[in-house]
Order: structure tokens, then sequence, then C-alpha cells
């Protein structure tokens, strides 16, 4: 269960990191 | 927006009336250099927008797609900066406006026209980031 848990946490951040970049791109260019 | 404004504004101000207006335009600008702003956020979306089309890279194939094409479309506005637009922004802001006020009229024509090419670069590098998150968040769902 907790391998679980820190597997889908990883790849929340993981989620996060690659929209920050690409809104982020999104934000400056704007 | 902020290439707009350049267009609008900016650009227009300095060729309204020149010779006056390129002086007043430099005396504007004696204190504070407009390219701190560019040199800092140029590179900072450049490198954001190369994040993005590494960490996409393997969700799929027209992710790749319009991600690299904002990165490309990007790329072309900074190399059209400095092919096009820094040679006459040495025109306009360190020539000597007595001996040059023709090619300064000219300089300032040509930017305002081109930075509308830049501005619609600019637009669809942000437009094709807007795809691919839309596709990123279809392919989720």
């Amino acid at each position: 269960m907790e391998a679980i848990a820190i597997n889908q946490l990883i790849r929340s951040v993981f989620h996060l990191l690659k929209i920050t970049f690409a809104i982020g791109a999104i934000v400056v260019a704007a | 927006m902020v290439s707009i404004y350049n267009t609008l504004i900016d650009a227009n101000s300095w060729g309204s009336d020149i010779p006056a207006s390129i002086q007043t335009a430099r005396d504007y600008y004696k204190y504070v250099d407009p390219r701190n702003f560019f040199a800092i956020f140029g590179p900072i979306n450049q490198l954001l927008i190369l994040l993005a089309l590494i960490f996409f890279w393997k969700d799929s194939v027209s992710l790749r797609f319009y991600f690299g094409l904002s990165f490309l479309l990007y790329a072309i506005i900074v190399i059209l900066t400095f092919a096009y637009f820094i040679p006459r922004d040495q025109i306009l802001f360190t020539w000597s406006i007595q001996d040059h006020t023709e090619q300064i009229r000219a300089a300032s024509a040509q930017w305002i026209a081109m930075n509308w090419i830049r501005s619609a670069l600019g637009l669809a590098g942000v437009l094709s980031s807007f795809k691919g998150l839309d596709i990123y968040y279809k392919l989720k769902h």
C-alpha cells in the first residue's frame, strides 16, 4: 500500500512539474 | 502582449516625429536599458518550453509536435531579434541623428512592420502550447 501511495505521489509531483513548465512558458511568452 | 505594446506604444512613440521623437526616446532610455527585461525573460521562456518538450516527450507524438512547434517558433523569434531587430535598434539608438535622419526613419518603419510578424510568431507559439496541453488532458481523461 505504501509503495503504491509513494508511486502515486511521485506521479502527481511529476505531472505538476510538467504542467508548470508548459503553463510557465505560456505565461512568460504571453 | 508585451510585443504588441512595443509596437503600438513604444515604436510609434519613437517614430512619431523623427528626429525629435527619437531623441526623446533616447533620453527616456538613458538610465534603464529595456534589454535588461528581454535578456532575462527571453531565456527563461526558451528554457521553460524546452523543459516542457522534454518532459512531455514520452506522452505522445502529437504533444512532441505542438511543444516542439512552440520551441521552434520562439527560436525563430530569437534569430529574428538578433538578425533583424538589433541592427535596427543600433541605428535607432546609437547612430548620429543629424547625419542619418532618413536611415533612422526607415529603420523605425521597418521595425514596426516586422514586429507585427514577431508578435504573430509569439501568438502562434502560445496557441501551439495551449493545443499541446489540451491534447495532454484529453489523453489523461
